[in-house]
């Protein structure tokens, strides 16, 4: 069940808006959740993060999709004026204001876009790992909670894109003999810790559960 | 060395008729069309024939198998050389397939199929009866299974010879031609067939041929019908006889696809008999094909029984099961692994699925409803559903535009407050059960040691109105009878059956 903790790992990184600075997190874990009321967490045990405490996603992830972000806006940006320039030329000013007012409109809301919905999908993604599995939380407008039993877990992966090695980031996969969720991503994870909730999926693991 | 074993020497003849079957209706195009070009038969057989005959031959020369102390060995081919290794306890099925050339010949056909894929492991085509008995003895000597001593009996149920092993085969149904009837008319594949036998006329050739004998008598006929559609629905005219003689043909060949789909339901299932061996479930049927194959009881991961309205007239249920095995690949694929129980009578479904499922029982099973809310959310998705046939009816106004919508509405309530009031779930027993459905009722049954990934969702809608929708998600659900998506449910209610089910099936691994 879920246990709200306070952080008490000495690194100072406050989960609220990122700062975008890598490798100021600790090499550990993820500060829990924003409020800290509640219980105190129990001290951290040898394998410290299945403790059931829901973890917030690595802040640097907002910084990864807002790059990723910029580089769809600046991209269409540029085909939206590759396509206005013979309109300016040929078409009569009415419809070319239009279309110039569209663009524009386009690349606006994809800017907006760029810098508020990283943040949203970060305060709304989260996930906690104990000793029965993992369970996802993520979606702003359409939200959902996953849950994989450790004792459903065929294999697990951890990857990293190009962008996401320069943030220190990792994608953990789950691979369930599932149909819908026969594979479960957790993007914007520390590397280490993915690597940490990987060991601890995979451990004591005994019958294929099909 | 445990020595080898060939095929039957008939394998030739069989893999030769194979290939020839295969290559039918190619070959009868490049009759056609060779004809034109002036190729003699000679030429074409040669060219499509003796390879086939070649290979099978060449097939029949270097297939061999062996009995290894934990598997089966198979050799083949002469060039590429292949040898498959396969452990007995991975053989979850051996299928035993008898067409009618079989039948005379008096082999088998015999696909060792394990837990994955869509391809069988090994398909030896053919082997005589006393091989497959040896076969089944040895890989399923460690399930403790007793072997039929005999030949499966012909359709009506003449009792197998006594095995004098400790479990007795326990039958769990046996289809009667009353049964067959009912499953051909639930089926309805009347219309598929149809559709394949125009298409296929249409591809050799036969309706260009014979069509010019037919338009004199089909054209002022199909213009007839043109007409007096058109007057109905542009004019508003009823010119009564017409229309008496289009329903009464209407109604002909309604019944000509009715006798088309009962009589492929004799052919695909007749003698259909299920069988309970320990753990596993035996299944023969097919009167022209004849298949015997194999489920083990733990391979099952979901179980669907459906009630449409001929169900319901005629006192039955049908019963489908998904288990591990992959997708199945022919056409008849759903009469293949998924259907325990074509039609099965409703007094008997509960004792049916205790067998299927050890423990569990479905008239002890707590139904639970969805929130209260429900019937509302379900009526304003039905109303927008409805308001798109209405559209048209406002751009175009007519006589319809003041039946078609208050219709549309009507049915639109109608059918959300149904849906709402036979929205069901429970989780007791050992499994999660939902059921759904107004005029074709659903209940798929999932048993919590099968259940992989846990979710819930919540939409803007449910949001708004605290909502959340469960999904349970198991191996193989891909058939929407399989699948557990509650809707509706009190958010705190989603909350706590996630929970639950998620340590059930973290404890049950």
């Amino acid at each position: 069940m879920l246990v709200r903790a306070m952080n008490d790992d000495q690194s100072s990184q406050p989960a609220g808006p990122p700062t975008g600075e890598p490798g100021a997190a600790a090499p550990s874990f993820e500060p829990p959740i924003a409020g800290g009321q509640g219980e105190v967490a129990p001290p951290m045990s040898q394998s410290g993060l299945s403790d059931g405490v829901e973890r917030r996603l690595d802040p640097r992830v907002i910084d990864l999709h807002r790059l990723v972000g910029w580089i769809g806006t600046a991209s269409t940006a540029l085909l939206l004026t590759t396509g206005l320039v013979p309109t300016l030329l040929l078409a009569p000013p009415v419809v070319s204001a239009g279309v110039t007012a569209l663009a524009v409109a386009i690349v606006a809301a994809m800017a907006w876009l760029t810098r508020r919905w990283p943040v949203l999908a970060h305060r709304h993604a989260s996930y906690i790992v104990d000793a029965g599995g993992l369970e996802i939380r993520r979606g702003v407008i359409w939200r959902a909670v996953i849950n994989v039993p450790r004792s459903r877990v065929q294999h697990t992966d951890v990857s990293q894109g190009p962008l996401e090695r320069r943030f220190g980031l990792g994608t953990l996969s789950t691979f369930t003999a599932g149909t819908d969720y026969a594979q479960v991503r957790l993007h914007g994870l520390d590397r280490d810790t993915a690597l940490q909730i990987r060991d601890h999926l995979l451990m004591k693991h005994q019958s294929d559960a099909v | 060395m445990p020595s080898e074993h060939r095929l039957h020497p008939t394998s030739v003849v069989l893999g030769f008729v194979t290939w020839v079957r295969n290559l039918a209706v190619p070959g009868a195009a490049m009759l056609v069309t060779g004809g034109a070009a002036g190729w003699d038969l000679q030429t074409i057989v040669g060219l499509a024939l003796l390879p086939a005959a070649l290979l099978s031959l060449g097939r029949y020369l270097t297939f061999r198998y062996r009995y290894d102390p934990g598997e089966l060995v198979i050799r083949s081919g002469l060039f590429f050389r292949n040898e498959r290794h396969i452990p007995y306890e991975r053989i979850q099925n051996l299928d035993a397939r008898q067409g009618v050339a079989h039948r005379v010949l008096r082999v088998v056909m015999v696909r060792v199929e394990t837990g994955g894929g869509s391809e069988p492991e090994a398909v030896m085509n053919a082997l005589p009866w006393p091989a497959v008995h040896e076969m089944r003895q040895r890989v399923f000597a460690s399930r403790a299974q007793p072997d039929p001593a005999g030949e499966p009996g012909p359709r009506e149920g003449q009792a197998a010879e006594a095995a004098p092993a400790a479990e007795r085969p326990r039958e769990l149904l046996l289809l009667t031609p009353a049964d067959l009837v009912i499953c051909g008319l639930i089926r309805n594949r009347g219309v598929v067939l149809l559709g394949a036998f125009v298409g296929a006329a249409y591809e050799s050739g036969i309706v260009d041929r014979y069509v010019s004998r037919f338009v004199p008598a089909v054209e002022p006929f199909r213009d007839a019908v043109g007409e007096t559609l058109k007057g109905v629905v542009t004019r508003g005219e009823l010119p009564l006889a017409s229309l008496a003689a289009l329903l009464g043909f209407g109604l002909a060949a309604g019944v000509v696809l009715l006798a088309l789909s009962v009589g492929w339901a004799f052919v695909r299932l007749g003698g259909f008999r299920l069988s309970l061996r320990g753990d596993d479930l035996s299944m023969e049927y097919g009167l022209l094909d004849r298949v015997a194959s194999t489920v083990p009881r733990r391979r099952i991961q979901a179980i669907g029984v459906q009630r449409g309205l001929i169900h319901r007239w005629t006192g039955r249920v049908s019963v489908r099961v998904e288990t591990a095995a992959g997708v199945a690949e022919e056409e008849g694929a759903d009469t293949r692994r998924t259907w325990m129980a074509p039609v099965l009578r409703s007094a008997d479904l509960r004792e049916f699925l205790a067998a299927l499922l050890p423990g569990f029982d479905l008239a002890g099973v707590a139904w639970e409803g969805v929130a209260p809310g429900a019937r509302g959310r379900a009526s304003r998705q039905a109303l927008l559903l409805a308001a798109v046939p209405c559209v048209p009816c406002v751009v175009w106004p007519g006589w319809w535009s003041a039946v078609v919508p208050p219709l549309m509405v009507l049915w639109a309530l109608v059918a959300a407050h149904q849906r709402v009031k036979h929205l069901g779930w429970a989780e007791s027993g050992g499994a999660v059960c939902f059921r759904r459905g107004w005029l074709w009722r659903t209940v798929s049954v999932v048993p919590t040691s099968r259940i992989q990934v846990v979710s819930t969702h919540e939409s803007p809608f449910d949001r708004r109105t605290r909502m959340a929708r469960v999904r349970v998600d198991t191996a193989g659900a891909s058939d929407e009878t399989f699948r557990v998506s509650i809707p509706f449910l009190e958010r705190h209610v989603a909350g706590h059956l996630r929970e639950r089910l998620a340590s059930l099936s973290a404890s049950s691994g």
